[in-house]
């Protein structure tokens, strides 16, 4: 079976007046499969979020992407794939409270996005947004359809928009920090609703996180970006267990979760690099507490060592 | 031992007399000397209500706020100041914590302006002390907030409450904005700074990671009022209180759920 | 793990873009020629004020001394602005008046500002009864007809330049008391300023770094629009007698000097007139301009 979703040496650059000034997604290559739930995970800054608009095909003004995204065989990187928006591919943003426009009820801004995807007359565009803003399990979805977004706590929001993703029956459901807005006995239901939802429609996930810990638990897959790269990609258990490349070993130490108090935590040191203009070799290479001096001028591509478990750092080209 | 911050049933109320909400409850906690109090809840459960409240930046609607000994609604504006200079804070977002025309220089000296005698070379040798006590080279003094990073900025907001040498420091979700990475780097730091400087903090957070690591009592806040509190260790590994479970459970990195 | 909340820029300009300010000001010159044109004009009017004494023809007759043989000579090549009913050269009564002009605009901005900065601040940081008070005494004011209150003033004090200005800064000082406040009232809860408050730095202190410091491009805008205004005011006020006297060479008075004749002898009246007009125009350009120079976030629309 080939793979749902298949990015390929995405490049993306910010051009002002001709020159680039900056590119802050450098070459990275995913692929999403049929049902998958994958991680995408990295300090902010990385490149996550413009990952996944490239792959919805909705780049910020300036950007350019080079590369290829294939979403079902379909090139979202062309131009007429904001088409497809909504139908193959949707996403869920990080701040429900700002993602709904605050003039317009909830019922209303569905109702756009159905109109713009199906024929449907208005009884059944009605009986169509009721039907999934019970999936989505808001205590009293007829309500919500009713109500403006700021007469919503940001749990029902995000259920909300969720519901919105979901109602042209997308194939890839991109969620970008869902739940970093919301509280963590609130992020834990709307995480049970995704899994529960995917389940019963089987579509793909790319979860966009910083949290190490919502990957645990509902990720068949992680990709670790770092600087605009995947350094590391393989099997969530086994990535977490056995971390091969220092920036994800560097991610899982500085968790204060189960340390023992009376030791310092193993921060990584420095920050991620503002501009990635001009870097040579490893970007990771001055944060990094193996560093060795060829990684100041070779940057590994991501190698597979076993069995789907890939990283790019030196020591495991090496090895 | 004794509290060096003593809240006796602080109770905030917001709103109107005829639509009054209760931000903080009738809240009571002791924070001992040279210990981390750490204070835990969800967002909307009045911490940081409480933790101004502590500070007399509002008055409380009733209930009293002791610190050292002193009662801080009993104090003249003069004492309250000078009271200031031994009771610090750190705030939650620390970009919106730093006048963004200041630059990390008279940020930092501004307490010590405030509090101490020290002017000219003088002063500008204890910033620098202060920068490097924090970890921020002597790069940083020139340059404005907007050319920092948010943990860089945070730094800054721990240099400026250390200053004035305080006994105590409250620290409203200090790393909350920040990445898991720097988050290490700055609860790193705190600890650091506590041997080396004698410090209580009150540490308020919603992360329950951050809260057993550093700290040695707690108090769980839902809805302005403390629902369970103890020893870290008593609270986190036999928690009492239905709402405590939940949050413990609710925590990710747990247990697969798929 | 923790779920950090993504940090909030807050709006406020660094002050660092003042110095991006002098390269962004010659970016917006090339590209608002309207800006450039209100530069033009500005300078033009300084430069007048200033060395007028050195420029003017006939300083002496700008001044006020009646030449009668060459009384109402139309303009032309020996008086390019013409002469008046006492034989003065008009262009020498025009260069001559632009000091006066600008002095009592001067003062009448900086005396408006900074009563109305003070006043403002105060109400809106420290908000309740004060607040409360001066609010009402600046609406007090705004309700009156600004030139009729100024009108009532001199007619109080006594006509003259210095009490023209004394009443156009009575006049003045609600509207900038207002700007202030309502920056002061939505810096009062940001967190920079609790923060302030928290290390127990001075109310003045405060009111002055972080409120302040931080309320600048409204009320620089509105004093460069005054300062065109004022000079409107203020010509208006001689115009009907209330300002300078003769034989001064105010703009004002020249226009109401030339007003009986203005068509026979269109050049008396028009001259001075066309003077405020620039001074006005100038400083309203110059104020837009600065309004996108200090304020990027408006410029970006
Ligand atoms: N609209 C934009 N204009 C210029 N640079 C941008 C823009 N959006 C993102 N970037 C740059 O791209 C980098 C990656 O951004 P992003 O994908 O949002 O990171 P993440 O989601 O991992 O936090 C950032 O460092 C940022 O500087
Ligand atoms: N200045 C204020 N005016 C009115 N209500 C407020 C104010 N500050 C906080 N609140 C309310 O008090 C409650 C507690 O808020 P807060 O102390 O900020 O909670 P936490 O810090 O635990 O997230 C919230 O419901 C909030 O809306
Ligand atoms: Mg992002
Ligand atoms: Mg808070």
């Amino acid at each position: 079976m080939s793979a749902l979703l298949s990015v390929k040496d995405l490049r993306i650059d910010f051009v002002d007046r001709g020159r680039v000034t900056n590119t802050p997604v450098r070459g990275i290559d995913l692929e999403v499969g049929h049902g998958e739930i994958i991680g995408v995970v990295g300090e902010s800054g990385c490149g996550k979020t413009l990952t996944g608009l490239a792959v919805l095909g909705l780049l910020p003004g300036g950007a350019t992407a080079t590369g290829s995204v294939l979403l079902d065989g379909g090139d979202q990187l062309a131009p007429n794939a904001a088409n497809r928006r909504g139908e193959d591919v949707s996403i869920v943003f990080q701040n429900p409270g700002t993602a709904f426009n605050p003039v317009f009820t909830i019922g209303a801004q569905l109702r756009n996005v159905v109109r713009r995807h199906r024929d449907f007359t208005k009884r059944e565009e009605d009986a169509h947004i009721l039907n999934y803003l019970t999936l989505v399990q808001l205590p009293d979805p007829a309500r919500a359809a009713a109500s403006y977004p700021h007469e919503l706590s940001g749990g029902m929001l995000q259920r909300a928009m969720i519901a919105m993703a979901l109602l042209c029956e997308p194939k890839l459901l991109i969620l970008d920090e869902p739940t970093t807005a919301l509280d963590v006995t609130v992020a834990k239901q709307i995480l049970e609703l995704v899994l529960d939802l995917q389940r019963q429609f089987g579509f793909s996930v790319l979860l966009i996180t910083h949290n190490l810990g919502i990957v645990h638990d509902i990720c068949d897959r992680v990709a670790v970006l770092y600087a605009g790269r995947v350094i590391e990609l393989g099997e969530t258990a086994e990535v977490l267990k056995s971390p091969k490349h220092p920036y994800t070993q560097g991610l899982l130490d500085a968790l204060p979760g189960n340390r023992d108090p009376n030791m310092p935590l193993a921060a990584i040191r420095g920050t991620v690099p503002s501009n990635l203009l001009g870097i040579t070799g490893c970007a990771f290479a001055d944060r990094c507490p193996l560093v060795i001096d060829e990684c100041r001028r070779i940057d590994p591509a991501l190698l597979e060592s076993t069995n789907g478990h890939a990283d790019a750092c030196i020591r495991t080209v090496r090895a | 031992m004794s509290a060096v911050l003593d809240l006796q049933d602080v109770v905030k109320v917001f709103g109107t007399r005829r639509h009054p909400h209760r931000a903080v409850d009738g809240v009571s906690l002791r924070v001992e000397e040279g210990s981390i109090f750490g204070l835990v809840g969800e967002s909307g459960s009045g911490k940081t209500t409480l933790a101004r409240c502590a500070l007399h930046l509002i008055e409380p609607t009733s209930g009293r706020a002791v610190f050292e000994g002193q009662e801080l609604g009993a104090l003249s504006r003069g004492q309250l100041r000078s009271l200031r200079s031994r009771l610090g804070v750190v705030f939650q977002n620390p970009v919106a914590a730093l006048n963004p025309r200041m630059t990390i220089a008279s940020l930092v000296a501004e307490p010590l302006v405030t509090h101490t005698k020290l002017r000219g070379s003088e002063l500008k040798s204890r910033v620098l002390e202060l920068l490097d006590d924090v970890g921020l080279g002597s790069a940083y003094p020139s340059r404005l907030p907007h050319q920092l990073s948010g943990g860089q900025l945070q730094r800054v907001g721990i240099a400026r409450a250390l200053a004035t040498t305080p006994r105590m420091l409250i620290l409203d979700e200090p790393t909350s904005a920040l990445d898991v990475s720097v988050q290490a780097q700055i609860l790193n730091l705190l600890r650091e700074l506590r041997t080396r400087h004698d410090l209580t903090y009150l540490l308020i957070s919603h992360d329950l990671d951050v809260i057993r690591y550093m700290c040695d009592s707690v108090a769980v806040m839902k809805q302005g009022q403390i629902i369970e509190r103890g020893d870290t260790g008593a609270v986190f590994g036999n928690p009492e209180h239905e709402y405590t479970r939940s949050l413990l459970a609710a925590t990710p990195g747990q247990r697969r759920i798929r | 793990m923790t779920y950090p909340l993504l940090p909030v820029v807050p709006s406020l300009t660094p002050v660092n873009e003042r110095f991006t300010g002098l390269r962004h000001l010659g970016r917006v010159l090339s590209r608002d020629w309207l800006a450039a044109f209100g530069l033009v004009l500005v300078v033009l009017v300084l430069v007048l004020a200033v060395f007028g004494k050195w420029i003017a023809p006939h300083p002496e007759e700008g001044a006020g001394l009646a030449n009668i043989p060459n009384r109402n000579l139309a303009p032309g090549a020996a008086h390019w602005f013409g002469t008046d009913e006492l034989g003065r050269d008009v262009l020498s009564r025009v260069i001559i008046g632009a000091g006066p002009a600008l002095s009592v605009a001067l003062f009448v901005v900086v005396a408006a500002a900074t009563i109305g900065i003070v006043l403002g601040a105060i109400a809106g940081y420290r908000g309740g009864w004060f607040d409360t008070v001066i609010m009402r005494i600046t609406e007090f004011f705004q309700s009156f007809p600004p030139l009729l209150l100024a009108m009532i003033t001199v007619a109080l004090l006594g006509a003259g330049p210095v009490n023209v200005g004394i009443a156009l800064a009575i006049a003045w000082w609600p509207w900038y008391a207002r700007i202030v406040r309502a920056e002061a009232a939505s810096l009062r809860d940001r967190s920079f300023v609790e923060a302030a408050r928290a290390m127990g730095v001075p109310t003045w202190r405060i009111l002055y770094r972080h409120i302040l410091r931080n309320s600048t491009t409204p009320i620089l805008v509105q004093a460069t629009v005054d300062i065109g205004t004022v000079v409107l005011w203020v010509g208006s006020l001689a115009f009907i007698g209330l300002g300078a006297q003769p034989p001064s060479p105010d703009w004002g008075l020249m226009v109401q000097e030339g007003r009986g004749v203005i068509l026979n002898r269109w050049w008396i009246s028009t001259f001075p007139g066309l003077a405020i007009f620039v001074t006005v125009l100038g400083f309203n350009l110059i104020g837009d301009a600065l309004r996108d120079i200090l304020d990027p976030r408006q410029t970006k629309r």
